[in-house]
This record gives structure tokens, sequence and C-alpha cells, in this order.
């Protein structure tokens, strides 16, 4: 298996936990892996942009901080589009389109409470992301 | 007994074709004939698509996952299916150029209609005050058109928008957040009406809610967007097969017509075509030719004549096209509830906004999220994905959106002409009319308002103001009028430039209201029919 196989295994498990909570079931890392090989430019980056890859692909709770440091600082960039993809596949393929598509189910009110608290955590991500990140890229920065 | 060359399969050619062939006439159909895939499981809802599907994330995001929206690519809310991509595909040396004009162009049989979402909404005698004939006569083309294709519709407070006719069906059944949004609007329609000249209601739909030849009445499937595959939403296609079963009907499809001939007093003689994959070219002798290929193919052809004949230089002005603007909305009586699975995907309510005169209406339709893929809705909010897919199942029952359309008039500048460099090639230009942002905004504030009052929260900053020929709805280049120069029709449509040339799609239009044309192209279609032959 080569390395970049081997990465974007990596990059598929991490996400697919953070996105579904579980790991990829084969198809959906079959077709991570394809969609790869048919988009790739899509997918390619920077050495920073590549850091950030790397990071978030050793685990979910990584994935989310430095995905929440793309979002507002990389938007476009490959962790988003590949973050992207996931999804996608995870909510066209069983088992995953099941835990996609039950709902947070609750009250009306519960449910807005809980898109605080989520909100809330996703500041948290960001605030660390930007600790961790923001040096990074200037370094990254100066040895490009 | 007429033969009447008929190019194009789409909403106007079809209907055009059968009425021809209806009153004893015969027609040759010259069509570019790209056909869709059979859609797979045709009794499965989208969600059991998903569980019977060998490879579901391929059907579903296409071979090569161009169906996968990424950050940035330009794309909206709702793309096309990777299944429906035939009918955006071009023949090889298809290279229209635009400016402030995003074009779509179909070569696939019934055209561009086949991707629409079926809304039918009628012109009232308001909206065809610029058209040279009395509305009755539309009215009767509305229900032919109705008793052919079915339409679903009420008569409620849009009603006085959308005239009714003979041969609506009983509506189809509502999904519970459109209910509940119909239930608040009774609650406050006399403020809704009152402050804000706001109207809600049942769109009229040309899905079936009861069998009609052999389509079947919706099954509630959730699969609109990919392709209803028990032909319950109408497309244009079912009526050329219906064309087809006819002895007097001649179809050539693969083919892309390009000129016709000229001869004597501008007399058209022979229409040329070439294959789609341009290794043959067909020639087809006229009598009368009548042109339903879209606004912009159509000018293309006459242009495409003109400029072999020594023309020069000549652009059809007055392209017109409705401005779209998409409104989501959250409802928060909804937060927290399943989407509904089996249900109608398309929009089932809408919106009225009364204007100045009756000719400025504000239409909006009104889409209740249910099947749908979250990726591209979710990843807009400014969270990190893993939080944003919490969120969309959050409130995934309780999206919605509403897509607002405004009207258009004909106005210099805004012209179908033929590229200097590259002859043959279109070359589309339009710049919308002065103080439209003014009027987008002051409109866009209403719907706001009136959506808050129906207990939904507005998002700010994420109405999307889709491009202008997004909507497809393109119209004017060779309008009717009683009375005009040159590159105008009679109210027949047929040209007064070239006498045995008639224009049957929405080249004739000299207004285009704030309503999805297509009921009103194959009305008008039937109406010249009727009428000229």
């Amino acid at each position: 298996m080569s390395s970049q196989g081997n990465q974007l295994r990596r990059e598929a498990h991490a996400f697919a936990r953070l996105l579904a909570g579980a790991a990829p079931a084969a198809a959906v890392l079959e077709a991570y892996l394809a969609a790869h090989r048919a988009r790739p430019a899509a997918f390619r980056g920077t050495s920073f942009q590549r850091v950030l890859v790397s990071s978030a692909s050793r685990s979910a709770f990584r994935a989310r901080v430095a995905d929440a440091y793309a979002r507002m600082f990389d938007p476009a960039g490959p962790l988003r589009c590949k973050l992207v993809l996931m999804l996608a596949i995870l909510e066209t393929t069983p088992p995953a389109h099941r835990r996609l598509d039950a709902p947070i189910g609750g009250s009306p009110a519960a449910a807005l409470l809980r898109l605080v608290l989520y909100g809330l955590r996703s500041v948290g991500s960001l605030i660390l992301g930007v600790i961790l990140f923001t040096p990074r890229r200037w370094f990254t920065r100066e040895a490009d | 007994m007429d033969h009447v060359v008929v190019v194009g399969s789409g909403a106007s050619g079809v209907h055009f074709a059968l009425s021809l062939l209806e009153r004893g006439h015969r027609v040759t159909m010259v069509d570019g004939g790209k056909r869709g895939p059979v859609p797979p499981h045709p009794d499965a809802t989208y969600t059991q698509l998903k569980e019977r599907l060998d490879d579901p994330a391929r059907y579903l995001l296409g071979e090569d996952f161009g169906g996968v929206v990424l950050p940035d690519s330009g794309e909206e809310y709702y793309g096309v299916p990777p299944e429906k991509g035939f009918i955006f595909e071009h023949p090889d040396g298809f290279a229209p150029r635009s400016h402030g004009f995003s074009p779509l162009f179909s070569f696939a049989q019934g055209g561009l209609a086949e991707a629409w979402t079926a809304g039918c909404y009628p012109l009232n005698a308001d909206e065809i005050e610029d058209f040279p004939f009395a509305h009755s006569a539309l009215q009767r083309g509305y229900e032919t058109v109705a008793r052919r294709i079915g339409v679903t519709g009420e008569d409620d407070d849009l009603a006085r928008f959308m005239p009714l006719h003979e041969g609506l069906m009983a509506p189809l059944r509502l999904d519970a957040h459109s209910e509940l949004l119909l239930d608040r609007y009774a609650k406050k329609r006399s403020w809704l009406n009152a402050r804000l000249r706001c109207y809600l209601g049942r769109t009229r739909v040309a899905t079936l809610s009861r069998d009609l030849g052999d389509r079947k009445a919706c099954a509630y499937l959730g699969r609109c967007l990919w392709g209803c595959p028990i032909g319950a939403l109408y497309t244009p296609s079912a009526t050329l097969r219906e064309c087809m079963g006819h002895p007097n009907f001649d179809y050539a499809g693969g083919l892309f017509a390009s000129h016709f001939a000229l001869g004597a007093e501008g007399r058209a003689t022979e229409l040329v075509a070439r294959s789609i994959d341009g290794t043959e070219e067909r020639r087809f002798g006229i009598d009368v030719l009548a042109l339903a290929a879209g606004t912009l193919c159509s000018s293309g052809i006459v242009l495409e004549s003109l400029r072999r004949d020594g023309a020069g230089d000549v652009a059809l002005e007055g392209l017109m096209d409705n401005r779209q603007v998409l409104v989501p909305f959250v409802n928060q009586r909804m937060l927290g509830r399943a989407f509904e699975d089996e249900a109608y995907q398309y929009h089932l309510i809408g919106l009225g906004i009364e204007g100045e005169t009756p000719r400025d209406y504000v239409h909006g339709q009104i889409t209740t999220l249910k099947t749908a893929m979250m990726h591209p809705v979710v990843q807009s909010l400014p969270f990190d994905l893993g939080t944003s897919a919490l969120i969309g199942r959050a409130t995934h029952a309780a999206l919605g959106v509403v897509n607002v359309n405004f009207n258009d008039h004909r106005r210099p500048g805004n012209s179908v002409g033929l590229s200097g460099e590259d002859p043959g090639n279109l070359v589309v230009r339009y710049a919308p009319a002065s103080g439209e942002g003014d009027r987008l905004k002051r409109t866009l504030k209403t719907v706001s308002r009136a959506l808050r009052k129906l207990g939904c929260w507005v998002p700010p900053g994420m109405s999307h103001v889709r491009p202008m020929g997004a909507s497809v709805h393109y119209a004017g280049t060779l309008p009717m009028c009683e009375n005009g120069g040159a590159w105008t029709t009679d109210p027949q449509g047929r040209s007064r430039d070239l006498p045995n040339v008639f224009l049957v799609d929405g080249c004739g239009f000299p207004f285009l209201p704030a309503k999805n044309i297509t009921f009103t192209l194959m009305a008008n279609a039937v109406r010249i029919a009727d009428s000229a032959f």
C-alpha cells in the first residue's frame, strides 16, 4: 500500500468519526479514494495546507480543531474540500446516511439549546486552532 | 394539410407539434435528441434508494464525483444531479459566449424543461397587456395544456394573481412544514395582506395527484430532483412520446439545426442540420418552419441563416430573463423534528407580493427541505464541518427556501448576436435594469418580514442572488406585436421578415412576468397552432 494510500485512509477514518461518529464502511473508504483519483486538483495544496490536512487526519478531535481554523482562514482549501467530500459520501452511503438523516430530537427549545452548545464548542475549537496553527502558518510561509 | 418542420422538442415544440397533429397536419421534428438513463428502483423512496443501490454514492454523486459541491465551486444549494447531466450536454464546437449572463442550453429530448420544478402559473390579463391577443385566446391554451399534462392546484389566495382554468386536479398532499406555514398564514393573513400586500397559497404544479394516461399519480418518493421515476412530474418528453405514436409524425433526433437557406421573398427553403457528433449533415425541405429550440437557439438559427445570406452583423435585441433570489429560512417550530422521507420534494406552496402595478407582481416558490443532500447547505455555516453537520441534523426539517422571481422588460443592449471572430457561435449580452439593486433590497425586506411573521428566522447574509440566465426563462428577441417592424412576429408568431417561419417559443414574448413561463410557453404554442394552421 502506498504512503499516499495510507494517508488517505487515515484521513477517511478521522473525518468519518468527526462527521458520523463511526469508522467508515468499506464502501465509504473506496469512494473516498476513488474521488481523490477522479478530482485530484481539488485536494492539492500548499505546504501549510498539507500541514492542516496531516494534523486533521490524526483524530476526530484534531480534525475538528483544524477545520474550525480552516473554515475561517482557508475556507476553500484542501482540508475543507476533503471534509465536504467525506460528508457527501457519508450522506449517500449506508449505514452512515441513517445517522446523518436522523434528527437530533427533542422540543424546539431543547434543539435550540443544543445548537447554542454546538456553536460554543466550535468557537472553542476555533480558538485552539488559532493558537496552534497561526504560528505554524507564519513559520511555513517563511520556510516557503 | 400542411407539412411543418419543427425545430426542438422542448415545452413549446412538443405542444405545438401535438396540436398540429391533432388538426391533421404532418410534422417533422428536428431535435438534439439526447436521452437520460432510466431511473432505478422506481418504487423506492430516496432513502430506500440509498439502501437498494449497489453503489449509491456513484449514482447520487456521479461516476467522477462531479455531484459533490465543493467549497467556492460557485454552485448553488441545489445542483443538477449527475443523473440529469445529459440535459445540458452540448454538441462539439458549440461554444456560446456571454457577457452578464450565464446561459443554459439543452440538446436533450424535452429540452431544458426536463429539469424544471413543474411550476404552472397562468398569466393574467394585466401581464399579457403587451401581447397582441386577448387573454381568452391564451386561456384556451392553458386549458388544453392542463388537460394534457395534469396540473394540480387550488382556488385560494394566490388565485388573485393566477387565473383559474379548467382541468385543475386536486392539490398534492402537503408536507408537515408546508402545512405549518399555511396554518400560520391563516392566523396572520389580515396583517400580511394589509401591511405587506403578501399572500400565500398552494402552488400550481404539473405533478399528478391522480393517474393520467400511462403516468402515475405522485407516490411521494422524494426523488423529484433526480428525475421522477413514475412520470408523475410532467416533462415534455412525455408529450414527445405521444407525438411519436402519431402516424403523421417524423422524428429526426441526434441533430443540431444550424440554419435555413433563404429563397425568394425571404422564404425559408431548406433546414440544414448536422449530427451532434459533427460527422454528417442533413437537409430538410421546408413548406413551413417552426422554431421552438428555445429563445437563444431559435435566435441563433435565424441569425446564422441571415449571416449566410449576407445580411452582415445583426443582433436581436430585447432578451429577457427572470432575476431570481434564493432566501433561506428556518422555521423554529420545526426544529428537532425528523424530515419527511415520503413527501413531494419540490415546492407545494407559494408567496405572492403585489407590486405598485399588477405587472410588478413578485412571485416566490416556497420549498421546504425534505429529502436533499445536506453537504451543499451545511458547509456554508460558520463552524467546523462536524458541528455544521450536527446543526444540519437538528435543523433539516426546519429549513426552507423561497425562490423569489422578478419580472423583466425588453431593453436595448440585451441581445443575442453572433461572434465576429467565431462565426456560427452565439454571443449573449445582458445588463440588469437600472435600480435593480434597490428593487431587490426592498422586496427581500418584505419577504423577510413575511417569513418572520410566519414564525421563521431568516439568517442574515445568506440570501443568494442567482446570476442572470439561471432561471432559464429566456424570452423577447423576436417579439409578437400587432403592427411591428423588422424582427418582430405577428400575433400568430409568424416572422414579418421570413414569411414561412414561425417563432413558437419564448422569442415572441414582449414582456416577462415574475412567473415561471413554461406553462405559458406551452399554452402559447397551442394557441399559435390552433390559430395559424
